[in-house]
């Protein structure tokens, strides 16, 4: 590594999102989980409401969308705890990359480990709530743009909570409230498609939070980050 | 900067000491002055009948509530960019009086609800985002009670604060956007279109009586965390209410 | 003016009472839990202040 690639600050991002992506290929079973709980929440709708095909159509896009925000929910503590444990996120705080791009590129691996394996899986499992075509591509777009925002989001209240006792309950209550908009456009967009308009407001809106969110959450992420080092 | 001065807790303490009594004396003759409007002057309201009197409790609360909310925001900027330990403990002292008239906004507004449209809940854009806006006040306090380093406490709490208030109009927007999609015109609450002057009167009362109410007891409850904080600290002896012991 | 009808509120009596009621009660609550808290706060000073004077006498 020469001197001048390491003043780069974007380099920060890359050589974390690798770090993490690497540790949660090593790791693979765990990653799956999350998936594999999103498929078995999204079935056991249909168990505990009835097979009744004009109803769960009708649920379909909340059920889907609340599955996903959970399962996000879940894998949240391990975006930051282990390292936090073992004192990686002490010395990658005192690296001479600047730590938002850090948080960011760890956001970044997140987000590939579990939104968006999410995104792509979710069309296979609509299918058992009836829906057609067009509306399986909106939900899985919809997905592919609104899990990031649950990641950066996610990655705030995990980096407040770090170290906290009890603090796995307690990141999801500060962050479920933040997640409404998300899951408003979202469903908002295969509902509509459902309705036979158009979800590209809903979609053009989910992908504003998405730049909104990778222009400001990676500082106050970090800010929250040195706030808990301290 | 002579506003600095008021920023240390040991001349704070002394000066919220003498306000308390102040602000609370004037809440509670506008309070006072408020029901009486309220509910002996203003007439009855040609459509909802006397129920409509709710509108004096409900809508000074949810102002209140929201307002509170702001106020924290700008004290979590004030302790994030000047590190002063006063304004994080602002916040803290501002959040319990947040959430209970948040509280109070709901339940007026199911209560009014009740006889008005048939229900205690509607999931109309104004009660969601009061009902999401209690969720931020509860994420606070379980926040900075989590966290057992006060310091640590306080910077956390303002960030959550300060994220929060940026996500308060996007999540307004977001309900609101969702509201419409959903309910289409069915239920609108019109009413500021015709109000007596005696019925704007009495709540804009109401609303100063909470204001005032709010701060007089969030400067009370400020002075109780000064006091706790601070126990260690060698002004703290020198006040009045333990110099009476020497 | 009627006492029986003001407290009846046209029949809506239980909703205008209960709200009016819930905000009387919640801040009476309120005001006496910050007092507590504040007096509590400056005990545990004057149980500290006390301690100490006992301490230097006895010493």
């Amino acid at each position: 590594m020469t001197d001048q690639t390491l003043n780069q600050p974007e380099r920060g991002f890359i050589v974390a999102c690798q770090r993490d992506l690497k540790l949660a290929m090593r790791s693979r079973g765990e990653t799956l989980q999350a998936l594999v709980f999103f498929v078995i929440v999204v079935s056991l709708f249909p168990i505990a409401i009835g097979p009744e095909a004009v109803i769960l159509k009708r649920v379909a896009p909340g059920v889907m969308w609340v599955c996903a925000l959970l399962a996000v929910l879940l894998t949240l503590p391990r975006l930051f705890q282990q390292d936090y444990a073992d004192g990686t996120l002490d010395q990658l705080a005192l690296s001479r990359y600047p730590l938002p791009f850090i948080v960011g590129g760890k956001m970044m691996a997140h987000w590939l480990t579990t939104g968006f394996p999410l995104a792509l899986l979710a069309p296979a499992i609509g299918l058992q709530y009836g829906l057609e075509a067009r509306e399986l591509v909106v939900l899985s777009a919809g997905l592919l743009l609104g899990t990031p925002v649950l990641t950066m989001l996610g990655a705030m209240g995990a980096a407040l909570t770090l170290g906290v006792r009890g603090g796995a309950m307690l990141m999801a209550l500060l962050v479920l409230p933040l997640y409404i908009p998300v899951l408003i456009f979202g469903t908002g967009a295969v509902e509509s498609t459902m309705a036979g308009l158009d979800a590209a407001a809903n979609l053009y809106l989910l992908a504003a939070l998405n730049l909104f969110g990778i222009v400001s959450t990676p500082f106050a992420v970090a800010a929250a980050t040195k706030i808990s080092l301290d | 900067m002579s506003l600095f001065k008021y920023a240390a807790p040991s001349t704070f303490y002394p000066l919220a000491g003498k306000l308390v009594p102040w602000f609370g004396t004037l809440a509670f003759l506008l309070c006072a002055l408020g029901l009486y409007l309220g509910l002996f002057v203003a007439p009855e309201d040609f459509q909802q009948g006397e129920v409509y009197r709710i509108i004096f409790v409900h809508v000074p609360t949810a102002w209140i509530a929201m307002f509170i909310y702001l106020v924290m925001a700008g004290y979590a900027v004030l302790s994030l960019i000047y590190q002063t330990r006063l304004s994080a403990m602002m916040i803290e002292a501002l959040a319990p009086t947040g959430a209970m008239f948040t509280v109070l906004a709901l339940w007026t507004g199911a209560l009014w609800g009740k006889p008005t449209w048939g229900t205690y809940w509607v999931w109309d854009a104004r009660m969601t985002s009061t009902l999401i806006l209690l969720f931020l006040y509860v994420g606070y306090i379980a926040l900075i009670n989590a966290i057992e380093d006060k310091r640590r406490a306080d910077k956390a709490g303002a960030l959550l604060v300060l994220v929060g208030s940026v996500n308060v109009p996007i999540i307004y927007f977001s309900v609101k956007w969702w509201n419409t999609l959903h309910q289409g015109a069915s239920i609108s609450v019109s009413q500021g279109n015709k109000m007596a002057t005696a019925m704007l009167l009495a709540m804009l009362i109401m609303a100063l009586a909470c204001w005032m109410y709010a701060i007089a007891v969030s400067l009370c409850r400020v002075r109780a965390i000064i006091l706790t904080r601070e126990k260690n600290a060698a002004w703290v002896a020198g006040i009045n209410e333990i110099k009476g012991l020497k | 003016m009627n006492w029986a009808t003001f407290f009846d509120m046209g029949g809506r009596g239980f909703y205008v009472w209960g709200s009016f009621g819930a905000f009387m009660l919640l801040i009476t609550i309120e005001i006496i839990l910050v007092r507590l808290r504040i007096h509590r706060a400056q005990q545990d000073i004057r149980d500290d202040v006390i301690a100490k004077q006992i301490e230097a006498q006895s010493a």
